[in-house]
C-alpha cells in the first residue's frame, strides 16, 4: 500500500483562498515519512491556510494534495483523520465544556482510531503526565499551556501518521514552549511525521529536519533546517539579526 | 386537608402537561444547542405531527398511541430534508437570516395546513378520553394524560441518554461547542446536524401525537407552543436538553399552581415573567449549564 | 443564498395576491363582508358564509337590488383583529364597497369600529355581542344581534324564575367578548342580589383548565356563567367532569355553548358533556318569525346540518343590506346609513329596527341541551320544554 519511494505528503501547485480573496498562489512542498518539517512565514503569509487545505477544511482551487500516494485534494475534512492525518489547529480549539478526557476521546472519534481509543488515551496520559491529574477537569478551565497539551494529545489520539501542528507555542511562556517542543520531538522519535507551523523560528527549526519559507502565499525558499538557520536572509527577516 | 389535596391535584395536572412541554422543549433545546438556531417553526412542526397522527387515526383507524411513532419518524425525515434543503445554507449566516428562515418555514407549514386540511379543527375522539382514574375521593387523573405522561418519561429519558452517552451524542456536543474542531475530529458535521435537527423535530412529532388525544387540532395550534418551548429553553439553560426536560415539567407545574391560586389569566403572564426574569438575572438558565 | 431567494419569491407571491383586488365593473352592486373563514373561529365564519350565501341566492333570484345583481366581496380576517381592520381598509379603499357586514367575534368587530368610523362607511354587525362595540358611539355602526347586557339580563331573569340561586361564578376567556359578557353579567346579577363568588378570566385555547375549574369549584357556586368559544367550551365541560365540578346551573353567553356542533358532535363538540348546559339564544329553527323554518331548510340542504343563530344573523344581515340599498337607491355611504336608521324589516331573525344608538332590540331566550338538542326553556310562554336541574357528574349514567 505504501508508496515507499515517494514522500508521505506532497502538495503541488496549490492555490486557495477565502471567497474572492486568494491567500495561496503556488504552494508546492513535500514531507517525507519520519521527518519533522517547519513552515515559516510572516503573519498572513498563508501558513494556516496551507494546513487547512491539507486537512480538507478549505478546498484548493487548483493543485493537488497527495498523501501516501493517494490524491486527497477533494476529501472533506471529516474524512481526513481516518486517512491518518491529524490537524492540531491554531488557537487550540478545544471543546471547552468537556473534560480533558472527553476532549481526548473525541480525538479518536474516527472509525480507524476508535478501537484503539483506550490504549491511545493511556499513551497520551503517559506522554503528558500533567493531563493525567486533570483528566476530569473541564478543558475551558485549563491554563494556556495545559490547553495546548490537550490539543496536541487530542491530535495524537487518532494515532496519525502525519501530525499538522499550527503554532503550538502561541501565547506560551518560554519554559512551557520548551516543554511543548520537547514533546514534539518525542512524538517525532516515535515515528510520527510532523508538519509544524511556527512563528518561533529558531525553536521550530532546531527540532526540524527541513523547513519551507512562505511569503504572500508562495514558497520562496526551502532547505535543511540547519542551512535555513544559517541563512542571512532568514536571519534578517525572521530572527531580527 | 381539602386544601392540600387540591394543591396535590394541581401539581399532578402540572406534571402531566409539563411532561409534554418537556418533550417539546427538549427538541428545541437540542436544535438550539447544536446549531444555535432558535427554531421558530417548532410549533408548526408540532402541528404537522398532530395532523400526521390525526390522519392515521381518521383514515386508517390507527390509534394515536401508535400513530405518534409514525409522526415522529415522519418528522425525523422532514427534519433531515429541511436541514439539507434549507437550514444548512444559513448555518454560518446571521441570526437574523436564521430567524427569517424558520419563521418562513412556520408560515409555509401553517399556510399549507390551512390549504390542505382547511381551517376547521379536528379532534381524535378516543373512548379512552372518557376514562378517569380516581385516587381516593379527591384526586382524578384522566387516562390519556397519564398514558402520555408515562410514554413521555420513557422518551425523554431515552433521548437524554442518547445525547449524553452515545457516540452520536458526543459528536453533537462537540459540534455545539466547536464546529471547526469537530470537523477536524472526523465528525461529519453536516450529517450530524441534519440528524440533530431531525431528532429535535422527532421530539415534537412524539409530543404532537401524544397531545392529539387530549387536545384538538387546527393549523395554528402550534403557535403557542413555540413560545412555550422558547421559555423552556431559556429556563433550562440555553441548549441544555436535561435542563429543558426539568424546565418543561417545572413550567407545567407552575402554570397549574398559578392557575389554582391566582387564576388562569395569570398563567401566561407568569410564563413571561419567568422568561424575562431568567434572561436578566441568570442568563445561563436555572437547571442546566452544559451545552447539549 | 437559496433561502433568501425562497423568501423573496414568497414575498412576491403574497404581494401579488394582495394587489389582486379588483374594481367593480358597475354591472353589480357590491357589499363587503369581513368574517373569520380561517383561524380558531373558522367554524363560525363558515356558518356566516353559509348564511350569507343563502341570502345572496335569494336576493339575486328575486332580481338583485336596484335592477342589478348583488355581489358579496368576502374578506377573511383569519380570526385576528388586525386582519379585520385590514379587511375594512381593503374593502373600502380597493373594492370601494359602500357597506360592510361583519365580523364574527367581538374582538375583531370592536377593532373594525374606528376603521369604518374614520372612513365613514356603515357597518352592520350580525353576531358580535360585546357592549363596547356600541358604546363607542359611532353613527356608522348598526347591530342586529342582542348585546352582552341583554344576555346577562335574560340569564339573570331566567335564574330568578328558577329558584333564584344566590351564588355565581364567572368563567370567561380574556378577550373583548369574554370580558364584556362577564362584566355585564356581574353588573346585572349583582343588581339582582346575587353574589359573584368567582371571577375568572382565562387564556383561550389551552389544553388544561383543570386548575381553573378546581379553583372555582372550591368557591361552591350554584351558578356558573361561561363566555367561551367552542374549542374551550368543549375542554371546559370535559374537564369539569374530571374535577367533579357540579354547579346547579351551567349557563353561558352563547357562542361556544350555542354552536350547532356543541351538543351533537363528539368529534367537534362536547357530545354528552354538553348535556344540561344552558345558553342564551337569539334564534332557533323553531323561532316564531316568518322565514325561520325556510331558512332552516335551506341551510340544512346546503350543509347537511341545522343552523345555529350565527348563520341566521348573517343571513338576516345580508337581507337587511339588500333592503337598505334598495331604499337608499344610492351607493353613497351617507344615504345608506340614513336608510339604515329608518329600517323596519321583518326577517327570519325577527323584526329589525335600530334605536338612536344603532342597536336592534332583539329578544334573548334561554336554551338547554336536552338529549343532545337545544331546547327553548325560557321565557316560559314560548318554551318548548321545562328546564331540567343539572345532576352531579357522578349521577349521570
Ligand atoms: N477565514 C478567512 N476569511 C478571509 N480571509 C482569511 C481567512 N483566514 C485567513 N484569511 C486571510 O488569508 C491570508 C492568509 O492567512 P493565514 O491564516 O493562512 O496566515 P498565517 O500565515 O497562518 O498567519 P499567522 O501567522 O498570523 O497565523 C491572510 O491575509 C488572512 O487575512
Ligand atoms: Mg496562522
Amino acid at each position: 500500500m505504501t508508496a515507499a519511494a515517494g514522500p508521505l505528503l506532497e502538495l503541488a501547485g496549490i492555490r486557495a483562498g477565502y471567497g474572492d480573496f486568494q491567500a495561496l498562489f503556488d504552494i508546492s512542498l513535500e514531507v517525507r515519512a519520519g521527518e519533522i518539517v517547519t513552515l515559516i512565514g510572516a503573519n498572513g503569509a498563508g501558513k494556516t491556510t496551507t494546513l487547512r487545505v491539507i486537512s480538507g477544511s478549505l478546498r484548493a482551487t487548483a493543485g493537488t494534495v497527495r498523501f501516501d500516494g493517494h490524491d486527497i485534494t477533494q476529501l472533506p475534512a471529516h474524512a481526513i483523520p481516518e486517512r491518518g492525518i491529524s490537524h492540531v489547529p491554531e488557537g487550540r480549539q478545544l471543546f471547552p465544556h468537556m473534560t480533558v478526557e472527553e476532549n481526548l476521546d473525541l480525538g479518536a472519534y474516527n472509525r480507524r482510531s476508535r478501537p484503539r481509543a483506550r490504549a491511545a488515551l493511556d499513551d497520551q496520559l503517559a506522554l503528558f503526565p500533567r493531563l493525567k491529574e486533570r483528566r476530569r477537569q473541564l478543558a475551558g478551565t485549563l491554563s494556556g499551556g495545559e490547553q495546548q497539551m490537550v490539543a496536541i494529545a487530542r491530535g495524537l489520539m487518532a494515532a496519525p501518521r502525519l501530525l499538522l501542528l499550527d503554532e503550538p507555542s502561541l501565547g506560551l511562556s518560554p519554559k512551557i514552549t520548551e516543554e511543548v517542543f520537547a514533546r514534539v520531538q518525542d512524538i517525532g522519535k516515535r515515528g510520527v511525521t510532523v508538519l509544524i507551523v511556527e512563528q518561533n523560528v529558531v525553536d521550530g527549526l532546531s527540532i526540524s529536519d527541513r523547513g519551507y519559507v512562505i511569503e504572500n502565499g508562495r514558497v520562496v525558499m526551502h532547505g535543511a533546517a540547519a542551512a535555513l538557520l544559517r541563512d542571512d536572509k532568514i536571519r534578517a527577516a525572521y530572527l531580527g539579526l | 386537608m381539602e386544601f392540600t389535596l387540591r394543591a396535590l391535584q394541581a401539581v399532578l395536572n402540572g406534571l402531566l402537561t409539563g411532561s409534554l412541554y418537556a418533550l417539546i422543549g427538549m427538541g428545541m433545546a437540542l436544535i438550539f444547542g447544536v446549531m444555535r438556531i432558535v427554531n421558530f417553526a417548532h410549533g408548526a412542526f408540532l402541528m404537522v405531527g398532530m395532523y400526521a397522527t390525526y390522519m392515521l387515526y381518521d383514515h386508517l383507524h390507527v390509534t394515536p398511541y401508535v400513530g405518534f411513532l409514525v409522526a415522529a419518524a415522519l418528522l425525523l425525515g422532514i427534519g433531515v430534508l429541511t436541514y439539507h434543503g434549507l437550514l444548512r445554507w444559513v448555518a454560518e449566516r446571521s441570526h437574523f437570516m436564521q430567524i427569517l428562515l424558520t419563521l418562513g418555514i412556520a408560515l409555509i407549514l401553517t399556510g399549507g395546513a390551512q390549504l390542505v386540511f382547511g381551517a376547521d379543527y379536528h379532534k381524535a375522539n378516543l373512548p379512552l378520553l372518557d376514562v378517569n382514574l380516581h385516587l381516593g375521593r379527591h384526586i382524578t387523573i384522566n387516562a390519556p394524560w397519564l398514558l402520555s405522561f408515562a410514554i413521555t418519561v420513557v422518551l425523554a429519558t431515552g433521548m437524554f441518554l442518547f445525547v449524553m452517552k452515545s457516540r452520536f451524542g458526543r459528536a453533537l456536543r462537540a459540534i455545539a461547542q466547536n464546529r471547526y474542531a469537530a470537523s477536524l475530529m472526523g465528525i461529519h458535521v453536516v450529517r450530524t446536524e441534519a440528524l440533530a435537527f431531525g431528532l429535535g423535530l422527532a421530539a415534537v412529532g412524539f409530543a404532537g401525537g401524544l397531545l392529539l388525544p387530549v387536545f384538538y387540532l387546527y393549523p395554528t395550534v402550534g403557535d403557542e407552543f413555540t413560545g412555550k418551548a422558547f421559555v423552556i429553553v431559556v429556563l433550562g439553560g440555553m441548549g441544555s436538553i436535561e435542563g429543558a426536560a426539568v424546565a418543561g415539567v417545572v413550567l407545567g407545574v407552575i402554570e397549574s399552581l398559578t392557575s389554582l391560586y391566582w387564576g388562569n389569566e395569570w398563567a401566561l403572564t407568569v410564563d413571561f415573567a419567568i422568561f424575562l426574569g431568567v434572561l436578566s438575572l441568570r442568563p445561563s438558565g436555572l437547571f442546566g449549564s452544559q451545552r447539549v | 443564498m437559496r433561502p433568501t431567494w425562497l423568501l423573496g419569491a414568497l414575498l412576491v407571491v403574497s404581494v401579488g395576491a394582495a394587489c389582486k383586488g379588483k374594481q367593480g365593473d358597475g354591472k353589480t352592486i357590491r357589499v363587503g363582508v369581513v368574517t373569520s373563514l380561517t383561524g380558531s373561529q373558522a367554524a363560525f365564519g363558515l356558518a356566516h358564509k353559509n348564511g350569507y350565501t343563502i341570502a345572496l341566492n335569494e336576493i339575486n333570484a328575486k332580481g338583485g337590488v336596484m335592477g342589478k345583481p348583488l355581489e358579496v366581496v368576502f374578506y377573511d380576517d383569519q380570526s385576528k383583529p388586525d386582519q379585520a381592520v385590514q379587511g375594512v381598509a381593503k374593502l373600502i379603499d380597493q373594492d370601494h364597497v359602500p357597506l360592510i357586514l361583519g365580523s364574527f367575534g367581538s374582538e375583531n368587530t370592536r377593532a373594525m369600529v374606528p376603521a369604518v368610523d374614520q372612513r365613514k362607511v356603515p357597518l352592520i354587525v350580525p353576531t358580535a355581542t360585546a357592549d363596547n362595540i356600541m358604546e363607542a358611539g359611532s353613527p356608522w355602526v348598526f347591530r342586529i344581534c342582542a348585546g352582552s347586557s341583554a344576555y346577562a339580563t335574560s340569564t339573570t331573569n331566567f335564574l330568578k324564575d328558577n329558584g333564584a340561586p344566590r351564588t355565581l361564578a364567572l368563567i370567561y376567556e380574556n378577550t373583548n367578548f369574554g370580558q364584556s359578557n362577564a362584566a355585564a353579567m356581574k353588573t346585572v346579577a349583582t343588581a339582582a342580589g346575587m353574589t359573584v363568588v368567582a371571577d375568572e378570566g382565562y387564556q383561550p385555547k389551552s389544553p388544561d383548565y383543570k386548575a381553573l375549574l378546581q379553583r372555582v369549584k372550591a368557591k361552591e357556586p350554584e351558578v356558573v356563567y361561561y363566555a367561551s368559544y367552542l374549542l374551550d367550551a368543549v375542554t371546559l365541560m370535559r374537564q369539569s367532569e374530571e374535577v367533579d365540578f357540579n354547579p346547579k346551573f351551567v349557563t353561558s353567553a352563547g357562542t361556544g355553548f350555542s354552536a350547532a356542533e356543541f351538543p351533537t358532535s363528539t368529534d367537534k363538540g362536547a357530545g354528552k358533556y354538553a348535556e344540561y348546559t344552558f345558553s342564551v339564544s337569539q334564534w332557533l329553527p323553531s323561532s316564531p318569525w316568518a322565514g325561520s323554518k325556510e331558512f332552516d331548510e335551506a341551510f340544512t340542504k346546503l350543509t347537511g346540518g341545522h343552523p345555529a343563530y350565527h348563520a341566521t344573523q348573517a343571513y338576516a344581515a345580508l337581507l337587511l343590506a339588500a333592503d337598505v340599498l334598495s331604499r337608499a337607491k344610492s351607493d353613497q355611504p351617507t344615504a345608506i346609513a340614513d336608510a339604515l336608521r329608518k329600517t323596519k324589516l321583518d326577517t327570519a331573525f325577527g323584526p329589525i329596527q335600530f334605536d338612536a344608538k344603532g342597536q336592534n332590540a332583539h329578544p334573548v331566550s334561554i336554551t338547554q341541551v336536552q338529549h343532545g338538542q337545544y331546547k327553548l326553556v325560557w321565557p316560559g310562554d314560548s318554551a318548548e320544554s321545562k328546564p331540567v336541574a343539572t345532576p352531579a357528574w357522578s349521577e349521570r349514567h
